[in-house]
């Protein structure tokens, strides 16, 4: 519940407290002057005003590349990992939410992925409530949406003259109790300007129909929409890589003199080797059943398996594609 | 803290045996280094396992041994990639990791009390005879009714585990039915593709379970078989490949639709397969 309030003059001094703790991640602009999510520097002020990041903060969880075990003179070491914490301040509540999703796959499950629960336990999520959503963005149609808290240690909302601020988990909490001293009450009508952006935000966004997506999904498996949809896909793996929930992995192993790293790496289903067997077969044989998999795995078999969809509707996948693949598009026509 | 589901537990190879005439299918018995791993290691057959080759990376392969053989575990593999070459190229005492046991075994609850027909065909014969030698264990015999195995190649020299089926063929509580496409001269068993012999054979579908693990075109035939005598799709199991990485449901590859072949498979139902999309 937003509750708090800091004035912008004062951000730095509760940023600087968390950099005590631990590494802060902030929008900031990168030398072409794009807002990206990177390492908080003194030099580079924070954006609060910015369309979201191209890059996800997925690697921070699950990284592009992990070394999982070095293997040495007949030894097998596994990497070790510092404890300080990960501070996520300012991400959109989308990719805030896709943590949750991601939460699911690699911890909720019967078998729990050690890798990703060390690095996840560092992350603090501080989330800004989304003020310019795009035109591919569809949050609200997954059950989020531009003041969406789930997923969030801490909701902001970025005023004219004041951050406000509320926590929404038990470690939000104790992050604001840190830093109380810099805080005051949010006032009534500054909570109400908060809600009215959020609203004004949403209003922006235009809605796709996902209800019943699964029965639907199911009912459309042998649909000839798999085969007009897929036809222009390159196979490329833009959206999987952008995508703040896409988690398939690859593991291979690297080999440099006498050192043999196991790495994991991101994969991707729209791959023609991501399935292939080593007698040739392959149950993916082409794009269609790629593309899929890719639509059934994040709105039917998610949903499922773990209640909960893959998808935060951040839109990357759209915005991103060098072909111009909408997957709304699909999930419009599919059983309508 | 549970352990790392990633990391492989070391062990030695201590024999590879040639099991066919075309010299590409090996059985590799392994034993743990760590005797708290060899006791730990609890499975039952049906169930696969990761074998890691450092530099090589991982592949994942039915455990071809019975619980009941203790203090070892076998697996037979068929050289056709680059994994396979490597370990085909190792000799005892080369050094081995295993990662597993993973998947679901046989529905042993439901075999208990049931007469047997086990089909297999060419080298995918590895878990069933991991079973079959589950089965025979003199502490399990009697749990089970009647077994029929009937067992398929397309030659008498591509045919596994000669030793196993040479003593199971000298026992009374155990039906064995072999047979091969193309016969040589000392053959006398039976000639031609395993669902004719099948149903030659003609097992009562009353009170029984079938487990059919083969190469796609013997599985086809052989559910059609099964059906002609009988045989509900719910007392049909099977057993599925796919490429796999992790072994654990996380890595996204080896789903057919909404179920992971590694975690909530590699043994299925008919019935439960036709269920799931054909993407196999």
């Amino acid at each position: 519940m937003i509750d708090k309030r800091i004035p912008y003059t004062d951000l730095d001094r509760l940023l600087d407290r968390l950099a005590k703790r631990g590494a802060v991640y902030a929008p900031i602009k990168d030398e072409a002057g794009e807002v990206v999510l990177a390492a908080r520097t003194h030099d580079q002020p924070i954006v609060l005003e910015y369309r979201n990041f191209r890059l996800s903060p997925k690697a921070l969880v699950l990284p592009q590349n992990q070394t999982l075990m070095c293997f040495k003179n007949g030894d097998v070491e596994e990497p070790a990992l510092s404890d300080r914490e990960t501070f996520l301040f300012g991400v959109r509540p989308c990719d805030a939410r896709a943590m949750l999703a991601l939460d699911k796959v690699f911890i909720d499950g019967d078998q729990h992925d050690p890798y990703y629960a060390r690095l996840r336990a560092k992350v603090a999520v501080i989330a800004l409530a989304c003020t310019r959503p795009t035109s591919s963005c569809f949050c609200t149609s997954v059950g989020s949406g531009p003041g969406d808290a789930a997923g969030a240690d801490v909701l902001a909302v970025a005023l004219d003259a004041d951050l406000l601020l509320g926590a929404e988990t038990p470690r939000g909490q104790e992050l604001l109790s840190c830093v109380a001293d810099l805080l005051t009450d949010a006032p009534g009508a500054a909570v109400k300007e908060a809600e009215g952006q959020i609203r004004a935000a949403e209003d922006q966004i235009a809605p796709v129909n996902l209800q019943n997506i699964a029965r639907r999904l199911r009912d459309a498996y042998d649909s000839p929409l798999w085969e007009t949809a897929s036809l222009k896909c390159l196979g490329c793996g833009t959206c999987s890589y952008l995508c703040p929930t896409c988690h398939c992995f690859d593991i291979t192993d690297d080999v440099r003199g006498g050192t043999v790293r196991r790495v994991r790496t991101w994969d991707c289903c729209a791959y023609p080797l991501f399935t292939l067997h080593a007698s040739g077969h392959n149950p993916r044989p082409t794009a269609k059943e790629r593309w899929r998999q890719r639509i059934m795995h994040k709105f039917r078999y998610a949903a499922e398996n773990y209640n909960h969809l893959l998808c935060v509707g951040c839109g990357r996948c759209i915005r991103n594609c060098p072909v111009s693949m909408d997957l709304r598009t699909v999930l419009k026509e599919v059983g309508a | 803290m549970a352990r790392n589901p990633y990391l492989p537990y070391p062990a030695r190879i201590e024999e590879a045996t040639v099991e066919n005439a075309a010299r590409d299918i090996k059985t590799f018995r392994l034993a743990f280094t760590d005797p708290d791993t060899a006791a730990a290691f609890r499975y039952m057959p049906g169930q696969f396992a990761e074998l890691s080759l450092p530099g090589m990376g991982e592949a994942p392969f039915g455990i071809a041994s019975s619980p009941t053989e203790a203090g070892y575990l076998l697996f037979s593999v068929k050289r056709v990639g680059l994994f396979t070459a490597e370990l085909h190229s190792l000799e005892a005492p080369a050094s081995i990791g295993v990662r597993g046991p993973m998947g679901k075994p046989f529905p042993w609850e439901r075999m208990a009390g049931r007469n047997l027909v086990i089909v297999g065909g060419g080298f995918a014969f590895t878990t069933l005879r991991a079973a079959i030698k589950c089965i025979l264990d003199p502490a399990n015999r009697s749990r089970f009714g009647s077994v029929l195995v009937v067992y398929g190649a397309r030659t008498p020299g591509e045919l596994m585990y000669k030793k196993d089926l040479a003593e199971w063929q000298a026992r009374n509580d155990i039906d064995v039915h072999l047979t091969v496409d193309e016969p040589d001269a000392t053959w006398t068993r039976h000639k031609g593709v395993v669902p004719t012999v099948l149903e030659g054979l003609n097992p009562s579908p009353e009170n029984a379970l079938a487990i059919v693990c083969g190469p796609p075109v013997m599985i086809r035939f052989t559910l059609l078989s099964l059906a002609k005598l009988g045989f509900p799709d719910g007392a049909i199991v099977l057993s599925l490949e796919m490429r796999m990485k992790c072994g654990i449901g996380k890595c996204g590859r080896c789903n057919i639709g909404g179920k992971y072949v590694c975690k909530d498979g590699p043994v299925f139902t008919r019935e439960e397969l036709k269920a799931l999309p054909a993407e196999y």
